[in-house]
């Protein structure tokens, strides 16, 4: 077990942090060996990344979990790659995703599609009045926790207001 | 408003611990993979479909691709975007939604459709709002929209583009935020001074190429909209996921600026406490063949003019109703009279366009009495759900629509919760609207057309208590997800015999990972034929019913059904891990509604005595299982004992695996089940407890 604790202009956890909305309605700081405790009884039984009040404009701290780090990335579950959640019949949950009647069809039904039209003698386009970058902007703001997740190699993450 | 939880990514659920829970899936959106065209289809379909119905948007969406989505390979080829291709786009779109449903990023796009209506000036609220009115010409409105949206600004006809559609100007706003260049003018022209200047001079031109609501008959709108057709389909719309407490901001919203008494926070207020009230008013449905709901005394009306009022929606709503009707509705004579014509008008033609010739008064009382009608529903169907393993109340969020009021649906789901406040509603119908109510799944038939195969089957069944055949409904669903909304059966999540866990049901938010769902959402079980074997019975007749130890360790696990078609569930019951029988959920349902046997006599026995002269004879749950899982039928004129020594899932197990008409499923009392199979007389009798 591992707590990793990304913190922006937020206190650091050694000298006790701001611990929101978890245990109490109140915001209070916490000393970091309380949270610690409390922490992995909670994770115990949820067993995958809390991320706590995370602003995104001042990002505050971030707290993970990692339980059975390596063996969760080592494998390749499409839709559910980074998920950290023991309680779930992963193979069940994969082939119920990307099997045959499958929910995650987004990707597939995207080049079926540029198949078909090209079939048809044309292709898709982007027009020329689409600012890519603008919307890629509009997503980063909910990609932003799990890209750096990623990049730690971390298992999932929920965020908390 | 409570403020949902801000999560990042595709939500998934799954059954936890008894309940469902909801995470994050951090690799489930594809939403920025592909090429920059790709990507650009992406955008435009997750901004319509933050308005319409798959349906709908595939519709505006292949009218629309052509003027700027489509490269030809041979200068000026044309495609027409029907048969195969329309097809592909279908299941484009449908893909596409099936994983936006469950982003919270429309969340953030319909917040800034929002943000930007309260700025907007020019024009009154009033008239603001009266532009959502124009649900007829939204679809070809909208293709207007995004057709002049895909032009390339430099081959724009107009520069500035006058809607009067609020749903169109909302989509301009959803597809600023996306990447388009288009912006949503925050002021609306209500006056030809002001559409002039707007529209007709480019004198107060911004930045960007603006999309401006006309509140009046100023001037010409909708400059590219298509011709209305009637191939063209029916508009539908997507309903929002919001707090049950949020439901009369959105059902009521064009009255935020009426001048009267009614407007959006009168309702507000009336909905709570008609919330409030009808909580109180009832207790939890139980299931005993029919759902029941058991009324408090001293809740339904006392004046005739509020029966006959209440009666529009329903006959026997009226025992829950006193408190919030006396509050707002006057009782004198003549008021049902004036608001009848609204209830025929919304039944009749659904929606607002013509709602205002009825006339202020009879409106006014119209929005009230749906205001604690609906507000009833939703709390008396708060009863039958969970949320996070909790009781659901005001602040669960619900798939809800506008339209959903300015329609019959509501004089349907009141029809439903009066008949269970009555006599009793079958499962299929209570459960149907509880889908409807609160993840919005539109059913393919009505619920009560018995020739549907997906919510109202028809059976022939004995009841426990009523020896003579009857017909009555069950159904094979046993959840859906629709709109993002999960909803799954208590039965599903912990099996057992209680018939309450069958109305029961947990909500929750995100993509269902661990149970299949069918074409439509559902959440279904599928049928399981298997050869009927006989067991042996030993010629040894019992002294006693209750005793005995089965020394098992069954388990109940919900699967899809691999072997044939994994979009359906079945029920696979392990003993010590090892596979013993696969059963049909549904036929599980059938038997705890009709079989099982509570107590009457308020002292539960769990071993009784009994002649032998009645030839109680013992099949054990060993001898069940013994023929591999196939069902096991009892000889003729047998009376039978099934030891499970209390074990849930053994008696589910044996109970579903029994090919018997007369079976009787105890529940806490063995001298109850007693005493109601030994009235039972020409077949084989058999106890499972």
């Amino acid at each position: 077990m591992r707590i990793v604790v990304f913190h922006g202009a937020a206190p650091i956890l050694k000298s006790g942090i701001m611990y929101p909305n978890l245990f109490s309605n109140q915001n209070t700081a916490i000393p970091s060996c309380y949270v610690l405790s409390r922490l992995d009884k909670l994770l115990e039984r949820s067993r995958w990344i809390e991320v706590l009040n995370v602003q995104l404009s001042s990002v505050a701290f971030v707290v993970v979990y990692t339980h059975n780090m390596d063996l969760q990335f080592k494998t390749n579950w499409g839709p559910l790659t980074g998920i950290g959640v023991p309680f779930l019949d992963i193979k069940s949950a994969v082939e119920l995703a990307v099997g045959a009647y499958g929910w995650w069809k987004a990707r597939e039904r995207t080049k079926s599609l540029a198949q078909v039209l090209g079939s048809a003698g044309c292709e898709l386009s982007a027009c020329s009045t689409f600012d890519i970058n603008r919307y890629r902007s509009r997503y980063e703001i909910y990609e932003f926790i799990p890209k750096w997740l990623g990049e730690h190699k971390l298992v999932g993450f929920r965020v908390l207001q | 408003m409570a403020r949902r939880a801000q999560i990042s990514g595709v939500q998934g659920t799954a059954v936890k611990d008894g309940t469902l829970t909801s995470f994050p899936l951090p690799n489930a959106s594809t939403a920025m993979e592909g090429d920059a065209a790709q990507i650009c289809l992406r955008a435009l379909t997750v901004a319509l479909l933050c308005f319409f119905e798959p349906d709908t948007a595939t519709h505006v969406l292949v009218a629309s691709v052509p003027y700027g989505l489509l490269h030809y390979d041979q200068e000026g080829e044309d495609v027409k975007i029907e048969g195969p291709i329309y097809a592909a786009f279908r299941q484009y779109v449908k893909a596409v939604a099936t994983e936006e449903d469950t982003d919270p990023i429309r969340q953030s796009l319909i917040r800034a459709v929002e943000n930007n209506q309260a700025r907007v000036s020019g024009a009154s609220i009033n008239e603001i709002l009266s532009c959502n009115l124009l649900q007829t010409v939204d679809m070809p409105y909208s293709i207007g929209l995004v057709r002049w949206v895909l032009t390339s600004l430099h081959r724009r006809r107009h520069e500035c583009y006058p809607t009067r559609s609020f749903t169109v100007w909302a989509l301009a706003t959803v597809l600023s935020e996306l990447g388009f260049q288009v912006s949503a003018s925050l002021w609306a022209v209500n006056n030809e001074d002001d559409y002039v200047a707007q529209i007709s001079s480019s004198r107060y031109r911004t930045g960007h190429p603006d999309v401006v609501l006309v509140t009046a008959s100023v001037g010409e709108t909708d400059l590219m909209a298509v011709q209305p057709t009637a191939a063209n389909p029916a508009v539908t719309y997507k309903p929002q996921v919001i707090p049950i407490r949020s439901i009369p901001w959105v059902a009521f919203q064009h009255l935020a600026g009426n001048d009267g008494t009614v407007n959006t926070q009168y309702l507000s207020d009336v909905w709570e406490y008609a919330f409030d009230q009808a909580t109180r008013a009832v207790e939890s449905p139980r299931l005993s063949m029919n759902v029941r709901i058991k009324p408090v005394p001293d809740h339904d009306l006392i004046y005739a003019e509020h029966k006959r009022l209440a009666a529009f929606w329903s006959f026997h709503i009226e025992a829950i109703l006193r408190a919030p009707m006396q509050q707002f509705i006057p009782h004198h004579d003549g008021l049902s009279n004036l608001v009848d014509p609204c209830r025929k008008h919304f039944w009749h033609h659904p929606g607002l366009q013509h709602a205002s010739e009825l006339g202020d008064e009879a409106m006014d009382h119209w929005y009230v009495m749906t205001t604690i009608i609906l507000a009833t529903v939703y709390a008396v169907c708060c009863k039958s759900l969970r949320h996070d393993g909790k009781p659901a109340g005001a602040h669960t969020q619900v798939a809800f629509h506008s339209n959903f009021i300015y329609g019959p649906k509501v004089y349907d789901w009141a029809a439903v919760v009066g008949q269970a406040l009555s006599g009793g509603v079958s499962s299929a119908e209570w459960i149907g609207m509880l889908l409807e109510m609160v993840a919005g799944v539109e059913h393919p038939k009505p619920l009560t057309d018995m020739s549907t195969n997906v919510l109202s089957r028809s059976w022939q069944i004995i009841p426990a208590g009523n020896a003579s055949l009857e017909m009555t409904t069950v159904t094979d669903v046993f959840g859906a997800q629709s709109n993002g909304v999960v909803l799954v059966s208590d039965f599903l999540i912990k099996p057992t015999v209680r018939p309450e866990a069958l109305i029961l049901f947990h909500v929750q938010y995100g993509q269902i990972l661990d149970l299949p769902t069918d074409n439509g959402g559902y959440i279904r079980a599928a049928s399981v034929t298997r050869p009927v074997y006989p067991i042996p019975l030993s010629d040894d007749y019992r002294k006693f019913l209750g005793d005995g130890s089965p020394n098992l360790s069954i388990r109940i696990d919900v699967e899809p059904n691999w072997e044939n078609d994994a979009r359906l569930i079945v029920l696979r019951a392990r003993n010590e891990g090892v596979l013993v029988a696969t059963f049909s959920a549904e036929l599980a349902s059938r038997r705890i509604q009709y079989t099982t046997i509570p107590c009457r006599c308020g002292n539960p026995t769990a071993k009784i005595e009994v002649d032998t002269n009645e030839h109680w004879q013992t099949a054990t749950v060993s001898q069940i299982l013994s023929a591999n899982g196939s069902r096991v039928s009892i000889g003729s004129n047998a009376r039978v004992y099934i030891c499970t020594a209390g074990n849930e899932m053994a008696r589910l197990t044996c109970a579903s695996l029994l090919e018997c008409r007369q079976v009787g499923i105890v529940l806490d009392c063995m001298l109850c089940a007693h005493r109601n199979m030994v009235q039972r007389t020409g077949e084989s009798s058999v106890i499972v407890g």
